[in-house]
């Protein structure tokens, strides 16, 4: 996992990011709350290197703080989907007299976009971090379920899971011990990506004015206090989107990386490149 | 006709190089039939899938010898030339007839398309000749077979249809890897016949691998014995069953349950694995499994050497040496 | 003849071919079909048939991992399909499994030492595990210091199956259902394997149901021999007697298909080679299910379905109404 160049440089830098973000109050130049009403919508320069927004706030020290929000609810509804997916994939993929019911309710869940279950979610029990993460981990559980759930149908066939059957092994222990360490490759890979989307999912839902708390900054909302002002301080609008897309584009890279690493197929397919290049060396 | 002389195959993979045939030379004459008989691992299946330059390229590499078809080395073809080889003049059966088969095609046209890949002729004469190849490899109704999909074939019937297409090019040589060994015995039976047959009628030579010591008793003119990339045996088949010396065979041949056993007596155990071949070789191969095994048998590589007509043993005990060491062997069970 | 240890009657075990939602099925893949044998203690009982002819089915039945359809399984007198969920894993203590493949029936991420005491956790058997798992290892010829901490990958493929033969052994169970334990290893290892089994029947008096498509392997290890054909018993009886005067036309046709590993016998034998292939489960013929493919069949055969019948030999018993007659036989082919 930590062979490839890719995963290292992703994984320091949201490591970097998650510092940065956590230790803000010590180190930025300016408090991302300080109102100055002399210097409203400047333009990025030395002193204010994003700019600054309509109350004259430093947008650079905002994007930082912002961060924290935004990675927290990722992690959060990253891990409780995936623990909630993945238990009800388990027992759907082993118990299939149960799969049919839950399955069903998954399907129906799997019908609307993820965003709009959040955001009718959201709407309904109102905008608190908390509420957004529960909304969110509904949101993104179903697919979660439905991936462990095929892996669970694939590998019930196997003969240890027969043979851990027979010697009288207990349905937990079968379920936890011989069939999730065969499985935890895409749960992690799908985890990954889910961290990802709940970060943009928490922007889109910030941004349409149902998300976190609109006095606390995060990337999400200082893109809906932007909007108004995008083509005379298109900086504004700029450096929080910037901020978006990097972390997911990181994420993703992970996500694929981590699959890569962690699955034994793509591992035969790179190595067989790379045993390639070292034959085409050889022979020149 | 098929010469192969002193023919090393590495293959290279992510856990090194594997030494999968080593210093193998022999030669097959037209219409004779030649079993390759050995354990997985035995380099039997590189040993065949090299003859038509079907081992994976670049990761395998011929590093040394030739293998001379009709006095043309194929390894120095080029890419096109073994391409019209394959399918023309040699042609192959594998084990799972299902992954050769595509599965989205209808048999007769699959069929048809092998023929006329071959030969020019129109789709209705190749229809014909489609026709009459099902017909000599015994699947009956073939015409109405021909339009059906290789699933709804069962694993016997796709082997045939797999024989017919080796047979639409009138091969000079079949190669047989492992025919028969995803079959049941009943169905294994009527293809074996079924090889008989068309060699018989079309009069080509067969080399059959197998792990199966009674495939190639009844099957096999001669016989080559492999372990760990060497051939370590070669001789008629009577020479193998009946005067072999050296102990490999001898110890496959009593570690075999039989049919004809008489009495319910232990098996005979060849101790050990398989051995390795990533490793560095030095010696007898079959050295520390052997129960005759001496020290020198550690040191120093044994050659294959005459010690009939036509029959060759790569051990180092002479023919005497070897009854009195058989004989004291079984004094002492 | 000592007691019985498993007794079934009448057993059909049917799965619905494809579930269609609200729709209720008709269609059934028979895959056993009214069997009714049993297993005598410290015996072993062969089951021998090709692929689709359910003796896997069978198999799983018996260790509960397919539910019967209908009929009994009796373990010492008591019937497992009644049995509430706390009965059942105390049961299953003595019922174990040893499987086909080495590769697939071992947890690849779990250490041998693991694998083998997994018995002992699921009975909550705490006191000393490792010594005995380190007994049991000793026990079917591994090295208990040097394999204990190592992954399955690291093994050949007859070390697996001991390893797979250890764990089902840990718990003393009184019968071993093994199937088809060898076909997957090479012959030189088969023989380990199969001296291995009968060892450890000597030494623990285990009783055996072994499942084989080899009849060469099953006349080495079996006291009493049942050969099935699409779900059903054609033929049952004493080794002894099965392999010299088999009576159903079909056990004769399996006989004579398996190739002897000598050329002279092989090439002087008369063959009984079968035409045509296994008929669908789904819809087997009519009354005798062998007579699509039986040289022998009668008008009566297609009509009605031939009860298994006791020979006049003690303990053979053959579903046939023209049971061969050995002198016949030669002369029919």
């Amino acid at each position: 996992m930590f062979k490839k160049k890719r995963n290292v440089v992703s994984i320091s830098v949201l490591c970097m990011i998650t510092i940065a973000t956590l230790t803000a109050s010590f180190w930025l130049p300016h408090s991302p709350s300080y109102i100055d009403p002399d210097f409203r919508l400047l333009e990025p320069s030395a002193t204010y290197w994003f700019g600054t927004d309509d109350f004259g706030r430093d947008i650079f020290a905002r994007t930082v703080v912002a961060a924290k929000v935004s990675l927290f609810v990722g992690i959060v509804v990253a891990v409780a989907s995936t623990l909630l997916g993945t238990l009800i994939g388990l027992l759907s993929g082993y118990y299939r007299k149960a799969d049919f019911l839950m399955m069903r309710v998954i399907d129906g869940m799997l019908a609307f976009p993820s965003l709009l279950l959040a955001l009718a979610l959201v709407a309904a029990l109102g905008g608190s971090i908390v509420n957004i993460i529960v909304a969110l981990t509904f949101a993104f559980s179903p697919v979660m379920a439905r991936i462990v759930r095929s892996a669970v149908l694939q590998i019930n066939n196997v003969q240890y899971i027969d043979a851990a059957k027979i010697t009288g092994t207990s349905d937990i222990i079968i379920l936890f011990r011989y069939i999730l360490p065969n499985i935890i490759t895409p749960i992690i890979v799908q985890g990954t990506f889910i961290f990802a989307k709940a970060i943009l999912a928490e922007a889109a839902l910030s941004f349409l004015g149902v998300g976190v708390d609109p006095t606390i900054p995060t990337w999400g909302n200082m893109l809906q206090e932007a909007q108004i002002y995008i083509s005379i301080a298109p900086w504004f609008s700029i450096f929080p989107g910037l901020a978006i897309v990097f972390t997911v584009f990181l994420l993703n890279i992970l996500g694929d990386g981590l699959r890569d690493a962690l699955d034994p197929h793509a591992k035969k397919v790179k190595s067989r490149k790379s045993l390639l290049k070292k034959l085409k060396l050889a022979k020149s | 006709m098929l010469e192969v002389k002193g023919l090393k195959v590495r293959i290279h993979s992510d856990k090194g190089v594997v030494k999968a045939v080593n210093g193998v030379s022999f030669t097959i004459k037209a219409g004779q039939t030649v079993g390759i008989v050995g354990e997985s691992g035995s380099g039997k299946s590189v040993l065949a899938q090299s003859l038509m330059r079907l081992n994976p390229e670049p990761t395998t590499v011929y590093t040394e010898g030739e293998i001379l078809f009709q006095d043309r080395n194929i390894l120095a073809l080029t890419d096109k030339e073994v391409r019209q080889l394959r399918g023309s003049d040699i042609a192959m059966i594998f084990q799972d007839p299902m992954s050769s088969l595509n599965p989205v095609f209808k048999i007769g046209d699959q069929l048809i398309d092998a023929i006329r890949a071959k030969q020019k002729m129109s789709r209705k004469t190749a229809k014909q000749k489609a026709t009459e190849l099902l017909k000599d490899v015994g699947i009956s109704d073939p015409d109405r077979r021909m339009g059906e999909y290789p699933h709804q074939f069962s694993g016997g019937m796709r082997q045939r249809v797999l024989i017919a297409m080796a047979l639409a090019s009138k091969p000079k040589l079949l190669i047989a890897d492992e025919p028969t060994t995803a079959l049941d015995v009943t169905i294994q039976a009527q293809i074996l016949q079924l090889l008989k047959n068309i060699q018989n009628k079309y009069g080509m030579a067969i080399i059959i691998i197998t792990h199966d010591l009674g495939v190639v008793a009844n099957m096999a003119d001669n016989i080559l014995v492999m372990y760990s990339g060497r051939i370590v045996e070669e001789g008629s088949t009577e020479d193998i069953f009946y005067r072999t010396t050296m102990p490999y065979t001898w110890s496959l041949l009593r570690a075999l349950p039989r049919l004809d056993a008489n009495d319910q007596e232990q098996l005979v155990t060849i101790k050990g694995n398989p051995p390795n071949l990533l490793g560095e070789m030095k010696g007898c191969s079959f050295y520390q499994r052997c129960p005759f095994a001496t020290e020198q048998c550690a040191l120093s590589d044994p050659v294959l050497r005459e010690i009939g007509k036509d029959h060759r043993v790569a051990c180092i005990l002479s023919e005497s040496e070897f009854i009195d060491q058989v004989n004291q062997l079984q004094s002492i069970q | 003849m000592t007691e019985e240890v498993l007794t079934i009657r009448n057993l059909h075990v049917h799965f619905p071919v494809k579930k269609i939602p609200f729709k209720k099925t008709t269609e059934y893949v028979k895959a056993v079909n009214g069997i009714s044998l049993s297993v005598h203690k410290g015996q072993t009982l062969g089951i021998v048939g090709e692929s689709g002819c359910g003796k896997s089915t069978l198999a799983r039945t018996i260790v509960g991992l397919e539910k019967p359809t209908s009929g009994q399984i009796l373990f010492e007198g008591e019937d497992i399909s009644k049995m509430n969920a706390k009965r059942m894993h105390e049961l299953r203590r003595d019922i174990q499994m040893v499987f086909q493949d080495p590769y697939t029936s071992l947890h690849p991420r779990m250490k041998v030492g693991e694998i083998i005491a997994a018995p002992f956790k699921a009975y909550k058997i705490k006191d000393n595990v490792p010594s005995r798992v380190k007994e049991l290892m000793e026990l079917v010829g591994l090295n208990p210091d040097e394999h204990y901490d190592r992954l399955p990958h690291e093994f050949s493929g007859g070390q697996r199956q001991r390893i797979g033969i250890a764990r089902a052994i840990a718990l003393k169970p009184k019968l071993l259902i093994c199937d088809e334990p060898v076909s997957a290893l090479d012959v030189s290892v088969q023989a380990q394997v199969i001296n291995l089994f009968e060892n450890l029947q000597e030494e623990l008096g285990l009783t055996y149901m072994f499942i084989a498509h080899d009849l060469s392997v099953v006349k080495h290890i079996a006291d009493q021999v049942a050969v099935m054909y699409l779900g059903k018993v054609m033929e049952i009886s004493d080794s002894d007697s099965f392999y010299r005067n088999a009576r159903h036309p079909y056990t004769n046709a399996l006989l004579s298909a398996i190739p002897l590993p000598d050329p002279l016998q092989e090439k002087s034998r008369k063959q009984l080679v079968l035409e045509g292939e296994l008929p669908s489960p789904t819809h087997p013929p009519s009354g005798c299910v062998f007579h699509t493919r039986c040289p022998f069949a009668k008008d009566v055969c297609k009509q009605s379905i031939p009860p298994l019948e006791k020979d006049d030999v003690q303990g053979h018993a053959v579903a046939c109404f023209y049971p061969v007659q050995h002198h016949e036989l030669e002369e029919t082919i």
